[in-house]
């Protein structure tokens, strides 16, 4: 037979006894828990342990004490969270959704006389000015562009 | 915890919006890339990133004329380098390609057939280079017509 399959002595039961009354009723006065004293302190501290998370009313109360100046904004009530929630979804909606078109800028003469002149059989040497054309284009257009759609050059 | 998470939907919100606008700017990153390749003579090199360019997905946010001017805009630039490149095959098909996501009147779908008719005619395909060239002409000269007698043209 092990210790522990051993009945409880007399000492042991009445020391249980003792810990068992003075974890029910921990005002009494004049009671004499100096035997138990180490078992009961690790029955407090587990019982502590166990009810420390905060409801929601005694965690407002502890923010209130501890920051009494916070924004009510900080704090909002369902109400406006749902609002929120509902302008961020129309938000992420019309995100998605494709832009009107950029304003491009027209082309200038000189780009449109390259290419009347480039659009001819034989004429090979006639596409060096249109290049040269179209890559000044091409800066007003990406100018045009950057500005609808708000990059960062 | 709740701010967190209106700080935390803003910035998707901000990340999403955004996306359009990387694309231009990678767009013109690319073409400025392209433009110092060529300077060095490496028009291959340049090809490469102009077709990394077209091959990118566009964001839904861009417009649909955007998108199209962009992107025939550079396929133009790829059927320019393919025939400076004498590879009037590989031009063609950059053009077509270009032609393919639609036709209106502007100078990007004008510069597209001119190329493309460049392109037929040094492969021997007149006939099909003078249709092009016809149908550059018309679009460049109402164009033309249009910046003339003062008219917003694109």
């Amino acid at each position: 037979m092990t210790s522990e399959e051993r009945p409880p002595t007399e000492a042991e039961a009445r020391e249980a006894d003792l810990l068992a009354h003075a974890l029910e009723d921990p005002a009494r006065p004049g009671r004499d828990v100096a035997a138990v004293d180490d078992a009961l302190g690790t029955a407090w501290l587990l019982r502590a342990s166990k009810s420390a998370e905060l409801s929601e009313l005694r965690a407002r109360a502890v923010l209130k004490r501890a920051w009494p100046g916070r924004p009510r904004w900080l704090n909002p009530t369902p109400a406006a969270m749902a609002a929120l929630g509902a302008a961020a979804a129309v938000a992420a909606i019309l995100s998605l959704l494709p832009r009107g078109p950029a304003k491009l800028p027209p082309p200038p003469v000189p780009l449109l006389r390259a290419q009347v002149a480039a659009a001819r059989p034989g004429a090979q040497r006639a596409l060096a000015p249109l290049e040269a054309e179209m890559d000044a284009h091409r800066e007003r257009l990406y100018g045009a562009l950057a500005r609808a759609y708000g990059t960062r050059r | 915890m709740k701010a967190a998470c209106v700080w935390l939907v803003a910035g998707a919100l901000a990340g999403c919006g955004g996306r359009a606008a990387r694309w231009v700017e990678e767009a013109a990153d690319a073409h400025a890339q392209a433009d110092l390749l060529v300077r060095r003579g490496e028009r291959q090199q340049a090809s490469r990133v102009l077709e990394e360019l077209v091959s990118r997905p566009v964001p839904a946010q861009v417009a649909a004329q955007d998108r199209r001017a962009v992107l025939q805009d550079a396929y133009a630039r790829l059927a320019g380098l393919a025939l400076e490149e004498r590879r009037p095959s590989q031009a063609l098909r950059y053009a077509d390609a270009g032609l393919g996501l639609g036709e209106t009147r502007d100078v990007f779908a004008s510069s597209l057939r001119t190329l493309r008719g460049r392109a037929h005619e040094a492969l021997g395909q007149d006939a099909e280079a003078a249709r092009d060239y016809e149908a550059a002409q018309i679009v460049a000269e109402a164009l033309l017509q249009e910046a003339l007698s003062g008219g917003g043209a694109r």
